[in-house]
């Protein structure tokens, strides 16, 4: 049984078996699909922008026809207008870009400065002390309240908050990538190249980093998920992205005055959000699942 | 066992320093002047002055740091820059608040969590697990203070059940005030909680012992509990511990939806006004608080895993993490 | 003597991602009072998957129980009440596990878990059942003083002692052991060896034995049984086994094996490898590596045949031979 069915799994690459294995989770395949289209329609909406020289975006994402608020989700208007008469549906496709690209930035800087600090903690011995007690410092303060203390001091911007957030979660990529090497360092494989007289940074980059990758996209991926519900908290708390401007967590912001007149302003931002994340945890999960099939269930 | 917690406690010592040094150097050292949110942008240089000498801004960051942490071992937080105001009496007369919120939401995530999750792996594949599944993965992904304003539109807007806001006088109302942002905060934790012990559960169900344990002739519920359980609640406390935090963090959201009178939304009140010695003690008294959980988790580590126990008493901390990260 | 256990054309299939495992196929034992059954076979020949179906510990899911009976006293096994079953279940039936190593529970006694069987059967507190787990570890060979050690703190020889212990402690009727002692050092072996058959005639015991060590079967089987593809293709005391063996599987399996009064260089393998478990052949299970197969052999499934005093023999070659068993 074993034959016929393992033999092509060998000569396939880690990432083309994995992806082998994603492939057959439906669910996994199609929130991936869905997280495209939402990154493509993120990018389109950037580029009306572009062209129209915002216009498009003055007009209809931003200027208020008070004649309109509050009005029910209609044929016209599919989610609904908002508390300034705007179209919440159109306000939500063009908030799409904070959550996604905001949240991909932080978790970018998180990765880089994470990957870099677990490594050099994982691969040497003597700064592995000192860096993981910095980094216990950092983890015993809830992530939370870390980029909020930090925005606190920064003040409310778009810069201010991806950094934040990146920093914040720096410490949690260091930890899983420390992990990673600690175990890897120790395999005879890695003896083997150091017998053959490679150099320290061949064994990391050749032969470290590409077997620390899986829990790095993993944890990429999960890190989105939360850098995107962070984004949408502080600005939920007035220190993120600042209205009226089309954030979603913003928006949920402006529509707490309005929750006894029109609960649909309330509920419409937070699907979006809960939405992508949703999606988000969806491929993290198919992505363990396929990297790592012991850890499937 | 009392060794191990002098221990722990000991090495507390060093992070609580690295803590409050690193939420001490963000607040202090960032652009703009305190004096002058206080004083307002048309201050005289000299009311502004005397303002700095007054509040000691005028020393070294050093000096500054070890005088906030000298008055700190003494249980003073320093003045609210605004009220003027003891920051101690204003944070600890509110933490009280906060602790009820976080142990009632860690207790109804545990509650639900740790059943939920047993259930499903038992009857693994079937609808109750796929809907759990589902359900927690939902949970999971929902922001909590989007469930929160939910909360509020279904049973205090419409239904009118419970109150929307605030804390309410007398052990009754309050109790009742205390149940949706009890549900906002613990619903995602719970679902972790529910996907940790499923997970956990379904490894320790292939284990030899269980084998070893039905062979007995133990009814299937003492396999249950006595087996399973018992081996996968390690995971479940590593995690149960480490959500404890996000209940901390969350908080913050979750008192400003409800108007909960806790240290959380106390130090969005502060951040806003620019008091520095507010939110640094909000933020300070919050960590310690997580590192303590941390600390207690640690120790329940030793009572559920005779191994880690036993390893704490031949080679301390060290070898007992190792052995411990061997296991998982 | 009379049979205590008699297992009749038992059929049992695991479904797999990889298609449908036939793990037993119509496979039918007997098993006489106070008699030791050796039960030999490569790995995957479906010895384990009998032993589970006996306690009833097959996983269903994926496991499927197709057909066939498991006559205890009269009594089929496969279809009484559960909580009937579970009284049988590690009172009068029980049985040895594997791997020492993985088949205690890590963070309970050593004491508890064997006093856990006692309390599951016998209506007694728990000071009367400990105080009988003690006498068992003492009978077993492990001073009562470390029956609140955990299972971490003994070796695998003593584990498995420990096992026997939880095993024996209600004196059942019969114990299957599945290779107890393949996990252990040699030297460790002979001792648990002894210590199992001492307490099987001690307590007057049925027994079966599974093993894929020969010498072992010598040592302690009266009866043997040659398992391959899930079924039993030769059945016979343990002396026409080593004397009289019929079925060229069994003869290529002493092929396998050295021989200290004979003067062999090289041991001869039995060709190839088992056939693939989701895909068995349709004649006799064992054609695909057989030099003596025909065409017979690979359309038509061979029966059982008696050749004389009990001893029973699936091939055809066996067909021509007299009751009494000359043949060599």
């Amino acid at each position: 049984m074993k034959k016929a069915q393992n033999m092509p799994y060998q000569s396939r690459t880690l990432g083309a078996e994995a992806w082998y294995r994603f492939k057959k989770n439906k669910l996994a395949l199609g929130a991936l699909a869905i997280f495209i289209f939402l990154a493509l329609m993120a990018i389109t909406t950037i580029i009306i922008d572009l062209v129209t020289n915002n216009s498009f975006y003055d007009k209809y994402v931003i200027s208020q026809d008070l004649l309109q608020r509050l009005q029910p989700p209609s044929k016209e208007h599919v989610l609904g207008m908002d508390e300034f008469g705007r179209d919440i549906l159109l306000r939500i496709i063009w908030g799409t870009r904070y959550s996604l690209f905001m949240g991909a930035f932080a978790v970018l800087g998180a990765s880089v400065l994470g990957g870099i600090i677990g490594a050099v903690a994982g691969y040497y011995n003597m700064m592995d002390t000192i860096l993981m007690r910095i980094m216990d410092v950092f983890l015993a303060i809830p992530t939370t309240l870390l980029a909020v203390a930090i925005v606190a001091a920064t003040g409310p911007s778009l810069v201010n908050v991806v950094l934040a957030i990146a920093i914040s979660q720096t410490p949690t990529f260091a930890r899983v990538i420390r992990a990673q090497v600690l175990t890897i360092k120790d395999q005879e494989f890695i003896e083997a190249a150091r017998s053959a007289g490679a150099s320290d940074a061949r064994i990391i980059f050749r032969y470290i980093v590409p077997n620390a990758l899986s829990p790095m996209i993993v944890q990429v991926t999960m890190g989105m998920a939360s850098a995107i519900l962070s984004i949408a908290g502080l600005s939920f708390i007035g220190m993120g992205i600042q209205a009226p401007m089309p954030e979603w967590g913003a928006m949920l912001s402006n529509a707490r005055s309005y929750i006894r007149d029109a609960w649909h302003i309330t509920v419409m931002p937070g699907a979006a959000i809960m939405i992508t994340i949703l999606i988000l945890n969806i491929i993290g999960d198919g992505l363990r699942d396929a990297l790592d099939p012991r850890m499937k269930n | 066992m009392f060794r191990l917690i002098l221990k722990r406690l000991l090495l507390l010592i060093p992070v609580l320093i690295g803590v409050t040094f690193l939420v001490f150097a963000i607040l202090s050292l960032a652009p703009g002047d305190p004096v002058l949110v206080v004083l307002g942008d048309n201050a005289t240089e000299e009311a502004a002055e005397a303002m700095r000498s007054e509040l000691g801004l005028d020393k070294p960051f050093l000096e500054r740091y070890v005088n906030y942490i000298w008055d700190l071992l003494h249980g003073d937080f320093g003045k609210s820059y605004k009220t003027k105001l003891s920051v101690s009496d204003q944070i600890l007369s509110r933490f009280p608040n906060t602790i009820l919120l976080a142990l009632s939401s860690m207790l109804i995530a545990l509650l639900f969590g740790i059943p939920l999750g047993i259930l499903s792996a038992k009857k693994q594949y079937t609808l109750l697990d796929n809907v759990a599944s589902v359900g927690g993965l939902i949970s999971v992904s929902m922001p909590n203070f989007w469930l929160g304003l939910l909360l509020v539109i279904l049973f205090a807007l419409k239904l009118r059940w419970l109150p929307s806001q605030g804390m309410s006088e007398g052990t009754g109302p309050m109790l009742k005030s205390l149940i949706l942002p009890a549900v906002t905060l613990g619903t995602g934790i719970m679902a972790t909680i529910m996907r940790m012990t499923r997970s956990s559960v379904l490894e320790t169900m292939r284990q030899d012992y269980v084998s070893t344990a039905r062979a007995k002739g133990i009814s299937e519920s003492q396999v249950t509990t006595g087996h399973m359980l018992k081996n996968a609640l390690i995971p479940i406390i590593t995690s149960a511990g480490l959500q404890f935090g996000h209940l901390l963090g969350g908080s913050m959201l979750t008192e400003t939806v409800f108007s909960w009178p806790g240290v959380g939304r106390y130090m969005l009140d502060a951040i806003k006004t620019k008091d520095t010695p507010a939110v640094l003690g909000s933020v300070i008294l919050m960590s310690v608080s997580f590192s303590v959980v941390n600390l207690l988790v640690d120790i329940l580590y030793a009572f559920v895993d005779p191994r880690i126990k036993s390893q704490y008493k031949k080679h301390g901390k060290k070898s007992a993490l190792r052995a411990k990260k061997q296991e998982a | 003597m009379s049979d205590i256990l008699k297992i009749e054309d038992l059929v049992i299939q695991y479904d797999t991602d990889s298609g449908c495992v036939h793990a037993l196929n119509g496979l039918s034992l007997t098993l006489r009072e106070g008699e030791t059954l050796g039960l030999v076979g490569e790995t995957g020949a479906g010895k384990t998957t009998l032993a589970r179906s006996i306690m009833g510990l097959i996983q269903c899911p994926p496991g499927k129980i197709v057909s066939g009976k498991i006559l205890y006293r009269g009594e089929d096994l496969l279809t009484m009440k559960e909580k009937h079953r579970q009284s049988i279940r590690g009172k009068e039936i029980s049985m040895i596990f594997q791997d020492p190593m993985t088949s205690l529970n890590p963070v309970t006694t050593v004491g508890d878990q064997i006093a856990e069987a006692v309390m599951a059967h016998e209506k007694i507190g728990k000071k009367q059942a400990w105080e009988k787990a003690l006498e068992m570890l003492e009978t077993v060979g492990i001073s009562r003083e470390r029956a609140s050690d955990y299972p971490h703190q003994f070796s695998g020889g003593m584990k498995q002692r420990v096992i026997i212990a939880i095993a024996l402690v209600l004196n059942p009727k019969i114990l299957l052991a599945d290779e107890p002692t393949t996990a252990l050092d040699v030297t460790i072996q002979v001792q648990v060896l002894d210590t199992i058959q001492a307490l099987r005639k001690k307590l007057d015991m049925s027994m079966i034995l599974i093993t894929h060590d020969l010498g072992i079967v010598a040592q302690t089987c009266e009866q043997v049984a040659i398992i391959y593809g899930g079924e039993v293709v030769e059945y016979a005391d343990v002396f026409t086994i080593f004397e009289n063996r019929m079925h060229p599987y069994t003869q290529g399996l002493f092929n396998s094996i050295p021989k200290l009064n004979e003067d062999v260089n090289r041991l001869v393998p039995i060709e190839g490898l088992m056939p693939d478990p989701t895909n068995l052949p349709t004649g006799c299970k064992f054609c695909t590596r057989c030099q003596h197969a025909t065409d017979r052999c690979r359309e038509e499934h061979p029966e059982m045949i008696d050749v004389g005093n009990g001893h029973l023999v699936r091939c055809f070659r066996a067909e021509n031979t007299n009751a009494g068993g000359e043949q060599k």
